[in-house]
């Protein structure tokens, strides 16, 4: 028995991280508001799509 | 709802809940971090159903009478009260068609200390979330004292589904942490039964990028590693004693995790629901699958994980029993997992249970109450709508911390649920409408979903036109 997890030191070095940027433009207003359109219509599709 | 807004008044829709308040459940995350109170994600369900015409009748169902009794052959269920009067009171209510909605219910008892009532934390209901939030305020001051505390947030039991839901209070957790200045005191550890971070009880997702398809881990992943959450994957929580969880990890080796503060969710079960048969006979086992679930038209015939297919998922939800009851939502037996089922060398399975809530459940919902309308119409004598999982989408927004500015939240969306190999080869869903992101906007639309399904539920003008 032991107290012990997976991470972070193994996993966090083999796992993928977002670049300085890429978590810049999580936050961005004027990126997220394009996201936030393209993300809407994507829903909307699939939502579309599983109802029909 | 739906079946109340398309047949006549001469029909009489009635709705057995032991609850008097609906709960927006999604929502309770923000509640156990202590961001919304009781109030934000509940409503009284007696006005809504009044303003709509629909009996409501505060009582849980606890037996099924689906024959009826040898002198009186109309089916009929039998309930008992929950409103504070008439507690315990039962009385018997026929009807012509029967949903089975009830949900899950929350299996603490499946691992000795998991629980409110042991010693853990829960935000599966807004009392569990109220009590949580209450915890967590406690650690954060106990953290500004100088203390360092363990957080383990996860799955409760090798086979518990909704680890969507762990994921989110993980990452809102993690969050007010920092809002709070404290995050660097805190060690934040997901515990959960998936083979891999970003199964989610659906098999995992593959993700086509602008510039390559990755698997939905290398997301999840990164998104744990970015905010220094450690994760354990694999693990069937066994017991979990004051301030330690014991646990089985897929390799067959056993562990322990202290912790100071726990948030495990349940594993699911159906109701507790008897069927009976005319005679008084008990019938459960032909109505309902060992779990609880009931059994509609879906193929729940014993195959491999190689060899199961879309076609053996339900698509009308119909009793094959009784024609005239239906099960929707978390109330349907599944034919199997979506996700790999894994064994451990000493037996023990490890298996996350498929997720029904949230889309699917409403789609489903709303497909059993058509099929009714058409049969009582006189339409055709079976159901006339369909929504197999294997042929819906699913699209998933999780909170990874709330905050108008700086909040984000996973934008997920699949296509379909249940992986369909024959019609999309390789990675069993169109990759095309299967995606994961994660930003602001996510949070934002989180919000909007909120005030949107909250405005659905209570029958506001319009309500109809919302999907699922």
């Amino acid at each position: 028995m032991s107290d012990e997890t997976n991470g972070p030191t193994d996993m966090v070095k083999f796992a993928m991280k977002p670049s300085g940027f890429v978590v810049f433009l999580r936050t961005f207003l004027p990126y997220q508001v394009y996201r936030f359109i393209r993300v809407n219509l994507r829903m909307l599709a699939m939502i579309w799509k599983s109802h029909n | 709802m739906e079946l109340r807004r398309r047949l006549g008044r001469e029909h009489e829709v009635v709705v057995v809940t032991p609850n008097r308040l609906w709960n927006w459940i999604p929502s309770n995350i923000w509640v156990g971090v202590g961001l919304m109170t009781k109030n934000d994600v509940t409503f009284e369900l007696g006005p809504v159903y009044a303003g709509l015409g629909i009996r409501y009748e505060q009582a849980r169902a606890v037996e099924l009478h689906a024959d009826g009794k040898t002198d009186a052959p109309h089916p009929f269920v039998t309930i008992e009260r929950t409103d504070a009067e008439h507690r315990g009171a039962r009385e018997e209510l026929e009807y012509d068609y029967l949903v089975n909605a009830t949900g899950p219910k929350l299996n603490f008892g499946a691992t000795p200390g998991l629980g409110p009532e042991g010693n853990t934390l829960s935000v599966c209901t807004f009392d569990h979330a109220v009590e949580t939030a209450k915890k967590l305020e406690v650690a954060i001051e106990r953290l500004k004292g100088g203390d360092r505390l363990t957080f383990v947030i996860g799955t409760g039991h090798g086979t518990c589904t909704c680890q969507g839901a762990a994921f989110e209070y993980a990452f809102n957790l993690e969050f007010e942490l920092r809002k709070a200045g404290v995050r660097e005191k805190a060690r934040v550890v997901f515990l959960t039964n998936e083979a891999e971070l970003g199964d989610f009880g659906v098999d995992g997702m593959q993700l086509r990028t602008s510039s390559m398809i990755i698997p939905g881990k290398l997301f999840a992943e990164s998104l744990f590693a970015e905010r220094g959450v450690e994760w354990v994957t694999g693990a069937h929580v066994q017991k979990v004693e004051p301030g330690v969880a014991h646990y089985e990890t897929l390799d067959g080796e056993l562990h322990t995790l202290d912790f100071d503060f726990a948030m495990l969710l349940p594993p699911f079960r159906g109701a507790d629901l008897v069927a009976l048969d005319r005679s008084g006979a008990d019938i459960t086992s032909e109505v309902f699958a060992p779990n609880g679930f009931m059994k509609v038209d879906a193929d729940y015939a014993a195959k491999p994980y190689e060899e199961w297919r879309a076609e053996d998922w339900p698509r009308t939800y119909q009793s094959p029993k009784y024609p005239n009851i239906f099960a929707a939502g978390i109330a349907f037996a599944p034919p199997h997992a979506i996700s790999r089922p894994r064994k451990t060398k000493n037996g023990t399975m490890i298996a996350p249970a498929p997720p029904r809530t949230g889309m699917p459940s409403g789609i489903i919902g709303r497909t059993v109450a058509r099929s009714i309308v058409s049969m009582i119409e006189g339409a055709t004598g079976a159901p006339t709508h369909t929504a197999s999982m294997a042929t819906m989408g699913a699209a998933c927004v999780a909170s990874a911390g709330a905050s108008f500015w700086s909040g984000t939240a996973a934008s997920m969306t699949m296509f379909p649920i249940v992986p369909d190999y024959q019609k999309y080869p390789i990675y069993g869903r169109d990759l095309f409408y299967t995606t994961a992101e994660i930003g602001s906007a996510g949070h934002r639309i989180k919000s909007i979903l909120h005030t949107m399904f909250l405005y659905k539920a209570k029958a506001k003008p319009g309500w109809w036109l919302i999907p699922e």
